[in-house]
């Protein structure tokens, strides 16, 4: 309750929190008082939103100490960075943002990658291929868990955290067309893989 | 049809509550109307319910106190307060160990040293704070790279195949050429405030010699019985010639035999100081490759 009257009498996120209504966003608070180099609202921001983040960044990197240090990462750069956040977005989505770019440099660094075969960001033609050719019959979890890194990317970003459409492009920093039509693909290569034998357009790109 | 692919590819955030209300209402008209759409919604729904499902049962380990430590635009008072007061408690090594008299002489020595010279305005002022400072920043940096204790490139240097001594003499004249680098600038400053730019020369001579000296004697000791003691020695060497040159000026000389020499260039005066120097270090690299010392790093290509 302090944070928000400590919002309204510095009025310096006004125009942001009008935008989105009446209801303030407690992290805008959060960030102002980490760009005046508060240790305790990066503690609060941390506490808020480190279980998503690590969520997400495992399910990146595979690899829960790589993951931790991402995040370690993503916070440093948001302690460094609250000032230049003008509120164009939510925190949280900004926050994802970061931690996603700093996950593929931290992904690209790793000496020796924790699957070879399934780069951060592409097809991956050893699972994705599996099922069709041994004729089995998966059900929606089993198709889940092969589906391509791309695919589960984003609908993790959408279902699991929440972003809206536009959100998600931020994150993934594409346009707003290619969510949708990334989400299509992942949706028809969940229903290809639940379909037995069939391997009609196998060919389709990931995204 | 045009219009239902659209509507299509808003199921997603249909289901996952992101859309305006406008969008919302939209949706729902089409799905009352498009059985096919219906059928997606299922889908979607579905796929939301096992991604939210999705677990990772770890919860994070906290934040790390780097994040707070690593600099940020304006330091607070209180972190800044925390570093200092690390920066002075961590200087208790110079007051439970040896080095305590030599450093604490040094020190005395080298301030008394400058502030007689400078006040007096002797002819050679201008050469003495380089004379006091150069030799023992050198020495104390010869002493440190020959530590292995903490040091990131310690590890990097046991898994090296090229032989220790080669190495060890790679960073020395690195470290000691980046010294005479710092000492030949702050002569140039010196003439150009002092004496004028014809004594540059003669400035870097009062320094130069004894640089060398002083680091081959650090290398000598640091790499025969420990850096540590090395350190203290050279601290404590040069600490007590400075208190004697500090004596002599003053007037109440504490040794029959006059020193303030040491402070006149002299080409003779360095050329003997860099051979002295020159023969230890050849000295030392020869011992070196058949004795390694204790506190090095054991595997590599020796």
């Amino acid at each position: 309750m302090t944070y928000l009257m400590m919002g309204y009498s510095t009025g310096m996120f006004r125009n942001i929190t009008q935008v989105r209504g009446a209801e303030i966003d407690p992290d805008l608070i959060l960030m102002q008082r980490i760009a005046a180099q508060d240790q305790d609202a990066l503690q609060a921001l941390y506490d808020h939103h480190a279980p998503g983040l690590l969520h997400y960044l495992i399910g990146r990197l595979g690899d829960t100490r790589l993951a931790e240090e991402v995040l370690q990462d993503t916070m440093l750069a948001a302690w460094k960075n609250a000032r230049r956040f003008r509120g164009e977005c939510r925190v949280r989505t900004w926050l994802m943002t970061i931690a996603r770019l700093r996950a593929i440099n931290a992904f690209h660094r790793q000496i020796v990658p924790s699957s070879l075969n399934e780069p951060f960001y592409g097809e991956d033609q050893r699972t994705a291929s599996r099922p069709n050719t041994l004729g089995q019959y998966l059900d929606l979890n089993a198709a889940m868990l092969i589906l391509p890194e791309v695919h589960r990317e984003i609908l993790e970003l959408v279902f699991y955290h929440g972003f809206s459409l536009e959100e998600t492009a931020r994150v993934l920093q594409v346009a707003t067309g290619t969510v949708k039509s990334r989400l299509h693909r992942a949706k028809n290569r969940l229903r290809r893989l639940m379909a037995a034998g069939n391997d009609e357009d196998e060919d389709e790109p990931a995204y | 049809m045009k219009m239902n692919q659209h509507i299509d590819e808003l199921i997603p955030f249909y289901v996952n509550q992101t859309l305006t209300e406008e969008e919302i209402a939209l949706v729902q008209s089409h799905l009352k109307s498009c059985a096919a759409c219906r059928q997606e919604l299922g889908l979607w729904e579905e796929i939301a319910h096992i991604t939210a499902a999705v677990d990772r049962p770890y919860s994070p380990s906290g934040l790390s106190p780097l994040v707070h430590a690593s600099p940020g635009r304006r330091p607070s008072l209180r972190l800044a307060a925390t570093s200092a007061f690390h920066l002075v408690w961590s200087q208790r090594v110079f007051i439970t160990s040896s080095w305590l008299l030599p450093s604490v002489g040094s020190l005395i020595g080298c301030a008394a040293l400058i502030a007689t010279f400078f006040r007096n305005q002797a002819e050679n002022w201008v050469n003495v704070p380089l004379f006091a400072i150069v030799p023992i920043g050198a020495a104390l940096i010869t002493a440190f790279l020959d530590t292995f204790e903490d040091d990131p490139a310690g590890e990097l240097i046991a898994a090296m195949p090229t032989s220790l001594a080669t190495l060890l003499f790679a960073r020395l004249s690195l470290a000691l050429s980046a010294v005479c680098l710092m000492g030949f600038i702050g002569s140039l400053l010196a003439a150009l405030v002092g004496s004028g730019l014809h004594s540059l020369f003669a400035l870097v001579g009062v320094w130069l010699g004894p640089m060398l000296l002083l680091s081959a004697l650090t290398t000598v000791f640091s790499l025969s019985l420990h850096p540590r003691v090395a350190s203290g020695a050279a601290l404590g060497l040069w600490g007590g010639l400075l208190i004697l040159l500090f004596a002599e000026q003053t007037g109440t000389p504490l040794l029959k035999v006059s020193l303030l020499w040491l402070l006149r260039p002299d080409w003779a005066v360095f050329a003997s100081h860099a051979v002295l120097a020159g023969l230890l270090w050849m000295g030392t690299w020869f011992w070196l490759s058949s004795h390694p010392p204790a506190h090095m790093p054991s595997e590599g290509g020796f």
